[in-house]
């Protein structure tokens, strides 16, 4: 079966920024870290608000550790 | 009054389209990671959109369930949909997305211009003998890559990777500066230099092209042996269109453009009938 040039750069774009979008939807994709990523790495918060709570965690943990 | 030939579109222009795109992505990435700076408050570096990341960090991913400094998730998700439209379209990331290989072949056509246009003297065509043996360069180097990444920290080709240099704007090393000096200058006098001898990502790709689902089909019947094709050629692929499946081929279509036979060279999906009389091509040739 022949393919239309024109439509194989379509293709070719449709999967490639598809798969992108589709971890994206699915919170998969992380390009700075943000806490426990979904695919198991630990990473430093992305935002103030996450890095208050996730360093008031670690405190308490920490806390609690040594009590 | 004859009616002229209709001239067939040139899918070239798209091409350039979708390249401008995404090098204007990738220089907007590393501006605003100039800008913003890294950190909580900052943007995420242009390490974390490259799919040869996805490569260096696999083995520390697998082991250990964690990612190599200045990693992420999106580079293993980069990677992902790299491969699968490496199984479809074989080679054709490099010929359409890839930012780097965009600059260089602007690059190449920048020192065509300067050195006397269609009859120019650069790009220099490399002889076969010199060219063939420098294109498994690129394996030593993947394999390397993959050696070192076993113990690394750090992705192991950063300190030397033109692509971060380049759009990252990172020239702060003697390294950095020395690879960006020879990628640009070997850019100017070979198209496409560091994708033909060094790309790591174009020697992982340049294995799916035998058998991606999409492949450029000859047609014995219909070409005329003009050459037109393997002149169009950026990748300096020799023997076309005998050759067509040929791993260096990044399916940027030039030769698809350049063909004056219709249906002589055409997309096909595999085992069909163009393919079937593709390979008696060469014995009929003899």
């Amino acid at each position: 079966m022949r393919v239309n040039k024109f439509i194989f750069p379509l293709i070719l774009l449709a999967i490639f920024l598809g798969i992108i979008v589709l971890s994206m939807a699915a919170n998969y994709w992380e390009t700075q870290g943000g806490g426990v990523s979904r695919l198991g790495s630990v990473h430093a918060p992305v935002t103030l608000t996450s890095a208050t709570s996730w360093l008031n965690n670690h405190a308490e943990s920490c806390y609690d550790q040594e009590s | 009054m004859t009616k002229r030939a209709k001239r067939p579109r040139k899918v070239v222009t798209l091409r350039r389209i979708i390249q401008a795109a995404f090098v204007a992505f990738a220089l907007f990435v590393g501006a605003r990671h100039l800008w913003m700076g890294s950190g909580l408050t900052g943007a995420p570096s242009f390490d974390a959109y490259c799919p040869f990341g996805g490569v260096e960090t696999l083995w520390r991913f697998i082991t250990t369930g964690t990612f190599l400094r200045k990693l992420h998730p999106s580079n293993l998700i980069l990677l992902a949909a790299t491969l699968v439209t490496a199984l479809l379209t074989g080679r054709a990331f490099c010929g359409w997305i890839c930012p780097l290989g965009s600059v260089q072949e602007w690059l190449a056509k920048l020192s065509q211009k300067l050195t006397g246009g269609r009859r120019a003297w650069l790009p220099l065509k490399i002889p076969p003998a010199i060219d063939k043996p420098l294109r498994y360069l690129k394996y030593l180097v993947l394999g390397g890559v993959l050696w070192n990444s076993v113990s690394a920290v750090v992705p192991p080709l950063e300190p030397f990777c033109p692509y971060k240099t380049l759009f990252h704007f990172e020239l702060h090393s003697l390294i950095s500066w020395s690879v960006f000096s020879i990628v640009i200058t070997g850019s100017l006098l070979v198209e496409r230099f560091w994708c033909r001898y060094f790309c790591p990502l174009g020697a992982i790709l340049a294995l799916f092209n035998k058998f991606s689902f999409i492949q450029i089909a000859t047609d014995a019947n219909t070409c005329i042996a003009c050459g037109l094709c393997e002149r169009a050629c950026g990748m300096g692929i020799a023997g076309l269109p005998e050759n067509i499946h040929h791993p260096e081929c990044i399916r940027c279509l030039d030769c698809l453009d350049a063909c004056p036979r219709p249906g002589a060279l055409e997309l096909r999906l595999p085992h069909s009938e163009t393919e079937k009389e593709n390979t008696g091509f060469a014995k009929s040739r003899s």
